[in-house]
């Protein structure tokens, strides 16, 4: 019974990952970005074993958003893998049990992303991006993040 | 006991740091992979044909339900939108009635004029018109899908306009629906003309807002307000297509504000240009 618990938890994220990657068909307009949205939920998303097939069933999401965006192939899955990976990398120093930890690790990083990305694009292509609107998706992204993290909690606890 | 490859592999990683080292192993192979397809784009571009369609078939029908509710709110909006312009329309009807027979007029002229300097034929078009299927607002990029593709004569590089003015070009054409890369967009470059006076530049979109024109020599001469066009350079954009106006002036860039309003566009029509110009 345990073991269908968990699988109907897994299921239920990738179900939810997977309809929101989907849904890059509807234009969201400019204040919500879905990769930053589905980056929050896959760093949320706790999974008491090491599952090996987490990372990779991501990669393949990731992928396939890339494909219907139209992105480098590689880009959304590496933006993915990198929120667990952080978030791993915190678990294994013991510091994610403190409090706002997770907050402050999801903000670093979705900031370093953005910087990232916003410098390759300023000099690769020359062009002067309006800061406001690239900043926009990403402010609206932290301010999710508590009550993301509070729905997650509770549908965890559902399938404990 | 016989034990599956699976779980033997499960139990190597059961420890976090085996964990986190795989982790990495697959982030670097993700990053890796990007560079491969800049460095290779016919590797991403054979994917992407393969995939294109019937991942954009599965992504249509799995966000149906919200594409509907979202429509249907459009369209109540958009119903009262005509109402309140019937209104307006039946107040202006007399001014709207003199402007007409002065633009007519003035076509008039212009066609004396051109058989005066004996001007060559206007570029004559043909008309492809598409749905939006699927509107891509990443952070960075700017394109959509549309219903229509190389069975409709739809090719790479095809100007794409709306109602107001042009809007992007073809980016990858397939056999039933095509990409269109939006003026929007970073990687995009729209040569144009500004004003009366033609002062040239180039148009590089910068993501979501407006785009701005870049190169453009007597810059001081240039005014708030001023008419944004195509200047039919480089082979892809037919020459006086509106793009926009001017809407403020730095040092050497000029912001334009688009005349089409890109996010709410629903449906487009692909120019399919009949006579060479440039």
């Amino acid at each position: 019974m345990r073991y269908f618990s968990i699988i109907g938890y897994r299921s239920i994220f990738y179900f939810l990952v997977f309809l929101i990657v989907s849904h890059n068909v509807i234009n969201t307009g400019i204040f919500i970005n879905l990769t930053y949205l589905l980056s929050l939920l896959v760093f949320l998303y706790s999974d008491k074993k090491f599952d090996l097939s987490l990372p990779i069933i991501i990669f393949f999401i990731g992928v396939y958003q890339d494909i219907l965006i139209g992105n480098s192939l590689g880009y959304s899955s590496s933006i993915f893998l990198f929120f667990i990976f952080l978030k791993e990398l915190v678990k294994y120093f013991g510091l994610y049990d403190i409090k706002h930890t997770p907050f402050i690790t999801f903000v670093a990083g979705s900031f370093s992303i953005f910087f990232f990305n916003y410098i390759y694009l300023t000099v690769n292509y020359q062009t002067s991006l309006n800061i406001f609107y690239e900043i926009t998706p990403i402010l609206i992204t932290i301010i999710l993040f508590q009550p993301f993290n509070f729905i997650m909690k509770q549908i965890e606890k559902m399938y404990e | 006991m016989r034990v599956s490859k699976y779980s033997q592999y499960k139990k190597i990683f059961n420890s976090r740091s085996s964990y986190l080292y795989f982790l990495f192993f697959i982030l670097v192979f993700s990053i890796i992979f990007i560079f491969i397809n800049i460095k290779n784009p016919s590797i991403q571009d054979t994917l992407t044909k393969l995939t294109a369609e019937p991942i954009l078939k599965i992504s249509s029908f799995v966000s149906t339900p919200v594409n509907m509710a979202s429509n249907g709110i459009e369209k109540i909006i958009k119903v009262k939108k005509v109402y309140d312009d019937l209104e307006s329309y039946n107040k202006e009807k007399l001014s709207e009635t003199s402007n007409f027979q002065k633009i007519i007029s003035l076509k008039m002229k212009v066609m004396e004029y051109e058989k005066l300097l004996n001007l060559s034929n206007d570029i004559e078009y043909n008309y492809v018109t598409a749905r939006i299927t699927g509107n891509f607002t990443d952070q960075f990029s700017e394109n959509a899908f549309i219903n229509a593709g190389k069975s409709m004569g739809l090719q790479i590089d095809l100007p794409i306009i709306g109602e107001k003015g042009i809007v992007g070009r073809i980016s990858e054409a397939n056999n039933e629906t095509s990409r269109i890369l939006f003026i929007t967009d970073v990687s995009s470059r729209v040569p144009v003309l500004i004003s009366d006076n033609g002062h040239q530049g180039i148009l590089i979109g910068n993501s979501k807002g407006s785009p701005s024109v870049h190169f453009v020599n007597e810059l001081s001469k240039i005014n708030i307000g001023d008419l944004v066009m195509t200047s039919g350079k480089g082979g892809v954009f037919p020459p006086f297509l509106i793009v926009g106006r001017v809407i403020s002036k730095n040092e050497d860039i000029v912001e334009v504000e688009l005349s089409e309003d890109i996010d709410k566009l629903n449906y487009v029509r692909a120019l399919i240009v009949n006579k060479l110009f440039d």
